[in-house]
């Protein structure tokens, strides 16, 4: 059985690592990965769809936090019910104000949360493999392979514009 | 092997952020002592009492609600310019948006403070906060003031997250070019182990723009809550429905002439001409000659509706800002002069690509806003319904000092802030140098 490889390619304009991901993504059994300094999601076209949550999540917690801070007025109220300018004790107009900033802030936190969720950051440094290169001024891609198909991906990969092909 | 183009903004970057100036240090060391008097005068009242300041009847929100006015102004604009040239893919957005975001985490912390200061009895302040308690006794959430502090709450979280999403592929670009010291740790925890991977620039992407969403309106609500504090009161010069647009146009103002004043001696301190280029600053200079149209049509509308509703209070409140007072009446055409005909001045192309003139400009400007909240707080108040109530209200040592504390935490925090992180979107700019290569033959 061959042993699983990891090969990194580098490149330095976009128009190459277009060019590598066409042919990644047309070649349906290759694994990878693609890094870069720059936001990549003009790519996505040509990466694996997932479905994110981040939206989803965040409209949910919209609707918890105008419910909460809605809640949270008319009970308030009740439970001190101060009359103010001869409006009733519950009065859902002046509460319209503080359930807006509830929707939009507890909506923020979750879609800051979700995002950092989703893309798993945390306190932890990156990977003792991740090229450093990645994150200032070039672009990579990691591509998981089999042993005896190690030099086809590096072919591959040259072919496309790799400016630095090598196993990681 | 690298990209050259994406090297040579990285090492700019870099660049700025090595040991400052002996200048630069004393400037920071100037913002101290600035802040420390400030803190001094603070201490004295709390020690004292409130009545060592001038505020007393009839006017008893002074300087120290004018300044929270003016910098949750500042504060609004931040983000909402941030936020609105992301939304329309203004393409100098890049240059100017960690500046504005920037102002606006520090522009909330200092118009924070206010209310506090201007509070009284500080020692008991957490009896305004929303907990249960054995009195029963709860922040009434039909107030305005209540509005206020959940307005600016939320808006501080807003934008301290969009802030910060926004930061962190620049931060790990640092981490990444930073050999050892404590700025390696600084970057390594706040970069949360960003790599740039395409998952995480998805959601990155996705987190970004439901952020910038939901930051425009909050932006706009803020400032419409903050003006709500006045116009929800029955008094002859605050109580209109002019004033929520009134205030957010002037907030815009005085955003953006914040982020000239920021921007001009920064690209030149930091040697970063070649990334806050001239046309950026020029197409703010154009945005600030449509918000001076819009604060001449304010001022404008607000004598016309005084004389138009037929009321001899609103009308003396009007004529009395006007030419009534000396002292009030100056302050209002400087204002005038500020605010509205100094913008004007931009349509002349080449007194807007004058570097500067444009700071100096942006500076009156920025006068002029602070000038004009001096106006909408103090005079109405100083001249209400009853003769027997009016009075002239001249600002003392502990809260001019206290003015001058809010100057130099912003200033300093902002010049320390610049020095530890980018002060420019480097992610985006290096995009679109990318973007501009590859467009061309």
């Amino acid at each position: 059985m061959s042993q699983t490889q990891l090969i990194e390619a580098c490149y330095e304009d976009l128009a190459s690592l277009r060019a590598a991901l066409l042919t990644l993504s047309s070649e349906a059994h290759y694994d990878y990965d693609v890094y870069g300094p720059t936001n990549l999601t003009e790519f996505d076209e040509l990466m694996p769809y997932r479905y994110s949550l981040n939206r989803g999540f965040t409209v949910a917690a919209a609707f918890v936090g105008l419910a909460t801070f809605w809640i949270m007025c008319i009970t308030t109220s009740l439970i001190y019910n101060l009359i103010v300018g001869g409006k009733p004790t519950i009065s859902n107009v002046p509460f319209v104000i503080p359930a807006y900033e509830g929707t939009i802030a507890v909506a923020a936190v979750a879609a800051f949360a979700a995002a950092i969720a989703v893309a798993r950051l945390g306190l932890h440094p990156p990977a003792e493999k991740y090229d450093a290169r990645l994150s200032r001024d070039t672009y990579g891609i990691y591509v998981r392979c089999q042993q005896d198909q190690r030099d086809e991906v590096v072919e591959m990969l040259r072919s496309t514009g790799a400016v630095e092909v090598h196993e990681v | 092997m690298a990209n050259v183009e994406l090297k040579r903004i990285d090492d700019e970057v870099s660049q700025s952020l090595q040991r400052p100036s002996p200048t630069y240090v004393g400037i920071i060391l100037i913002c101290g002592i600035l802040s420390l008097a400030g803190l001094v005068a603070f201490g004295v009242q709390w020690a004292v009492g409130m009545g060592v300041t001038g505020n007393n009847v009839p006017v008893a929100w002074a300087l120290y609600i004018s300044n929270y006015v003016f910098w949750i102004a500042v504060a609004m604009s931040g983000t909402f310019i941030s936020a609105m040239l992301f939304l329309f893919r203004t393409d100098w957005r890049s240059a100017v948006n960690r500046v504005a975001e920037t102002m606006t985490i520090f522009g909330i912390m200092v118009a924070g403070l206010f209310p506090f200061i201007h509070l009284g009895r500080n020692w008991v302040f957490w009896w305004i906060l929303p907990y249960p308690n054995w009195y029963h006794l709860w922040p009434n959430f039909k107030s305005p003031l209540i509005w206020d502090v959940l307005a600016m709450g939320t808006y501080f979280t807003v934008s301290v997250l969009i802030f910060y999403l926004g930061l962190l592929p620049d931060i790990a670009a640092l981490r990444d070019k930073t050999e050892h010291g404590w700025r390696k740790t600084l970057y390594t925890v706040s970069s949360l182990g960003w790599t740039g991977r395409y998952e995480q620039w998805r959601e990155y992407t996705r987190g970004y723009l439901a952020l910038a969403v939901v930051g425009m309106p909050i932006a706009m609500s803020v400032h419409s809550v903050v003006s709500f504090d006045f116009s929800m009161a029955m008094l002859p010069g605050w109580h209109s429905t002019f004033f929520a647009p009134y205030f957010v146009a002037g907030a815009i103002n005085s955003g953006l002439a914040t982020i000239i004043t920021l921007l001009i001696p920064l690209r030149r301190v930091l040697h970063m001409e070649r990334i806050f280029r001239m046309r950026f600053l020029e197409q703010m200079a154009l945005l600030m000659v449509l918000m001076g149209w819009i604060l001449g049509y304010a001022y404008g509308n607000e004598a016309f509706m005084a004389w138009y509703t037929g009321s001899p209070f609103e009308m003396q409140s009007s004529a009395y800002r006007a030419y009534g007072s000396p002292y009030y009446s100056t302050i209002f055409w400087l204002v005038v002069v500020m605010v509205v005909l100094i913008p004007m001045t931009f349509m002349v192309r080449p007194l807007r690509k004058n570097p500067t003139y444009l700071f100096v400009a942006a500076l009156l400007v920025n006068i002029g806003m602070w000038l004009e909240r001096y106006v909408i707080v103090i005079v109405p108040l100083s001249r209400d319904y009853l003769p027997s109530s009016w009075g002239i209200y001249a600002p003392r040592a502990p809260e001019t000092l206290v003015t001058g504390l809010a100057l130099g935490m912003f200033l300093g925090l902002f010049l320390v802030f610049v020095k530890l992180f980018p002060a420019v979107a480097t992610n985006e700019i290096k995009k679109q140098v990318l973007d501009r290569t590859e467009e061309q033959p």
